[in-house]
């Protein structure tokens, strides 16, 4: 235990509205060095999900999580400003990444905004504690990008829904306990009418969870077959028929929460990478000077990635809605990732080809940044057409 | 249009004030009128905003200002930059002010400012260690005791402003380690140059034995220039994203309306992205320029070190990308002169000039970084 915290520089210039000297970050460091352990996460997939849960029950036991969500759902009701400060804290303290972030950062607060008092009660409590874990059951082998034109389809029979389809890409589908399935529920219907979100329990025979091969070597994302999986009729979130509405508030979460496009995660592992280059190793002085350019031209658009979870979260305080600043947040974090992710293995050099290194693994892992949550190009779409009005 | 980080009602209404009498006075056609006679200058504007207050914002209350700070000022850049106004309220509401606040005693200062408040004054900044935070090789202009006064010596190329302000205020060496900040009458020293930008009116300076007033009682170190220089970078940035904001919302008006192969240019998704890629840029310089304005107002000097940077380097880079692009998506038409969007591009070569480009920027940058602890 005991964890040295780095130092607040690493972060860049202090923030007007979130100062180093707050007095939230201070009580969240004196937490932090008592229980974070500044440990690297285990490269086996199975052990880095068990650290990451075990350390979200560490969270969940200091009161730690959910900090804002409503105190109703047994969070914080915390200013969005303080949750800001809370993902640098966690970075800095070389915490575990979140776990359970499909429940945590899409589903919990998708239901606060459309689920009923029964769902609500039923799920977030567990979705806090970490005591149910969740996945996304959206895209489908041919629907991607286009995801409206999704087939999986679900029937009432009494007083269940009736799932029948094929999602992919589901990723923790095999850790997970339910899964939130975009379905058509209108026979008949097209494109973005007739769909509804359900939650669908993967503990029932009529359920196959197939992991898949990654390049990067691990086998996080699934395929899930739904034959004739039984949903209770009231597990829709908001009305049946309004799914698409549904999904666009989880995307509103999905692009723009700090959770999935943290910049002090990414500028502590530049301050590694930083570190790597300081000591003399056997990379050629050529490629220790390009690297070195590169580094100060990622610590500068993580910069620029910092104004915007700012301005999101500046947004989120004074009740306003994200609009088009989520899809270029995601943007700017998934090209950043993946740079990143090039710049870590450049630094080792050769060994950077070495398997069951992090710098190794990372890099491969790190060319998903901009596909998942919406390609690169589907968010230039959004933002071209949306928000500067080119037509289509 | 992208996120405008203006959120207080408060600012909301500076900055639609400032928006309408900029687009009234500020037209097309008036700015191309105005730079054409003298270049950089629009008198009645500058006396229409002296009497709005405006050219006192940053000026202390105790001098006759309205003080409200860097962050309401740069509401006033921003919008000055998206006409590409021929204004003296960089130079003299900005440069001049901001120095003589930062670095002049108060009492030997107070008139000037004062008179910037409250009179259609021009003034020009003249940094004689360099350009921006870089260095001369030797100081550009020093300054040698003569009698009871100052002498100045040196050779300044290319001041904002220089050609048409009355008297300029002169950053000089004293020796080795100490500068000044001086007064020196315009007359005779500043020698008007025609550039490419023809809304700011840049002058040659060449002083030799120009008697000078000193408005400090202490000296001060090349350190504090960096940090008066971080101050005037944020009202420069400011109004670079004013004009790449403008230059970007023609071109996208453009690409709305022109046709070709039976649909609207802009349906091309191969453009969409380059504007979706400009406007990503564009909102983060900007919120990087307020980020730095709100440091310069809570008067944390070290993070505003790094902002003050930052802010200019992207700022630049962003204005001179845009602008780039806003010719190239016009077509022909982006290469007449007959289109605003060219001016943009000469605005932006300009401006990059003024305190240096981004490679001084980020060298800044660099060096405030090495003096952190690991
Ligand atoms: C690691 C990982 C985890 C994932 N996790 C989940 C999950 O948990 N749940 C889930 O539901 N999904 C998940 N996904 C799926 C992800 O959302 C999709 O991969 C993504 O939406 C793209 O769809 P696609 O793979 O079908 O590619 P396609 O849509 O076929 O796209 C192929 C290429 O064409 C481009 N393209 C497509 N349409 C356009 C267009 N209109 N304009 C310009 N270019 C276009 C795309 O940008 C891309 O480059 C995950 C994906 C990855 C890689």
């Amino acid at each position: 235990m005991n964890a040295t915290l780095l130092d607040h520089h690493v972060l860049g210039p202090a923030l007007p509205r979130a100062p180093y000297d707050h007095p939230f970050r201070a009580e969240f460091r004196a937490w932090l060095r008592e229980h974070a352990t500044g440990e690297p996460e285990p490269l086996d997939q199975d052990a880095r999900f068990e650290f990451r849960r075990r350390w979200h029950h560490t969270m969940a036991g200091g009161g730690w999580t959910g900090l804002h969500w409503p105190v109703e759902y047994g969070g914080r009701g915390a200013d969005p400003v303080l949750q800001f400060m809370y993902y640098e804290e966690l970075a800095l303290a070389r915490a575990p990444e979140p776990v359970n972030t499909p429940g945590l950062i899409l589903l919990g607060p998708t239901l606060m905004a459309h689920g009923s008092d029964l769902l609500k009660r039923a799920f977030l409590p567990g979705i806090l504690s970490g005591g149910q874990m969740w996945c996304q059951g959206f895209s489908e082998p041919d629907s991607g990008s286009d995801l409206a034109s999704l087939r999986t389809r679900a029937e009432l029979d009494g007083d269940d829904w009736v799932v029948t389809g094929q999602k992919t890409w589901t990723t923790f589908g095999q850790y997970a306990d339910f899964c939130f399935v975009l379905a058509r529920t209108e026979p008949g219907s097209a494109r973005h009418h007739g769909l509804s979100m359900l939650i669908c329990s993967l503990d029932q025979p009529n359920v196959t969870v197939h992991p898949i091969q990654q390049i990067s070597g691990d086998a996080e994302f699934c395929e899930i077959f739904f034959e004739g999986a039984r949903v209770p009729r009231d597990w829709v979130l908001g009305e049946a028929g309004q799914g698409w509405q549904v999904a666009m508030t989880l995307f509103q979460f999905e692009r723009g929460d700090q959770g999935y496009t943290d910049h002090a995660r990414l500028l502590v592992r530049l301050l590694d990478c930083e570190r790597v280059l300081g000591e003399a190793g056997d990379l050629p002085p050529e490629r220790v000077r390009a690297a070195r350019e590169e580094l100060r031209r990622l610590w500068v658009r993580c910069q620029e990635l910092r104004l915007l979870n700012y301005r999101g979260t500046l947004l989120a305080a004074a009740g306003r809605s994200l609009g088009a600043v989520g899809s270029m947040t995601n943007l700017v974090w998934g090209e950043l990732e993946k740079d990143l992710g090039s710049l870590q293995a450049e630094v080792a050099g050769a060994r950077g080809l070495v398997l069951g290194r992090a710098d190794t693994h990372h890099r491969l892992a790190s060319r998903a940044a901009s596909i998942y949550s919406g390609t690169s190009e589907i968010q230039r779409n959004i933002i071209s057409e949306r928000l500067l009005g080119l037509p289509r | 249009m992208i996120t405008d980080p203006l959120t207080s009602d408060d600012h909301l209404e500076i900055g639609a004030i400032v928006g309408d009498f900029t687009q009234r006075v500020f037209s097309s056609d008036r700015v191309r009128e105005a730079a054409a006679g003298a270049p950089g200058f629009d008198e009645l504007a500058w006396k229409q905003m002296v009497e709005l207050g405006w050219s006192g914002l940053g000026v202390p209350a105790v001098a006759g200002g309205a003080e409200l700070g860097v962050f309401v000022q740069c509401i006033v850049h921003r919008e000055l930059g998206a006409r590409l106004a021929p204004s003296p309220y960089l130079a003299t509401a900005a440069f001049a002010a901001t120095a003589l606040d930062e670095l002049a005693d108060p009492e030997l200062s107070g008139g000037l400012l004062a008179a910037i408040a409250g009179e259609p004054t021009l003034l020009a900044l003249v940094l004689g260690h360099g350009r921006g935070w870089s260095s001369a090789p030797s100081p550009l202009v020093t300054a040698t005791r003569s009698g009871a006064g100052w002498v100045l010596d040196g050779a300044v190329p290319l001041v904002p402003d220089a050609a048409r302000a009355q008297r300029l205020i002169v950053v000089a060496a004293i020796d080795e380690r100490n500068w000044g900040l001086f007064r020196v009458d315009a007359k005779g020293v500043s020698h008007p140059v025609r550039t490419v930008d023809s809304t700011r009116a840049f002058g040659d300076l060449l002083l030799r034995e120009t008697p000078a007033v000193a408005l400090h009682r202490e000296t001060f170190d090349r350190a504090r220039i960096d940090g008066l220089v971080d101050r005037l970078a944020v009202f420069l940035a400011a109004e670079m994203v004013g004009a790449a904001i403008a230059c970007l919302n023609q071109t996208l008006d453009y690409l709305r309306t022109r046709r070709q192969f039976g649909r609207p240019i802009g349906s091309f998704q191969a453009l969409k992205h380059r504007c979706a890629d400009l406007a990503v840029g564009l909102t983060t310089a900007q919120e990087l320029v307020f980020a730095a304005a709100e440091t310069a107002d809570t008067g944390d000097a070290a993070a505003l070190a790094l902002f003050a940077p930052l802010a200019l380097a992207r700022a630049g880079e962003v204005l001179k990308r845009t602008s780039e692009e806003g010719i190239q998506l016009h077509g022909g038409v982006g290469f007449t002169d007959e289109f605003d969007i060219g001016r943009y591009y000469k605005r932006a070569l300009a401006d990059l000039e003024i305190l240096s480009g981004p490679a001084t920027a980020y060298a800044r940058m660099d060096a405030v970084r090495r003096g952190w602890p690991a």
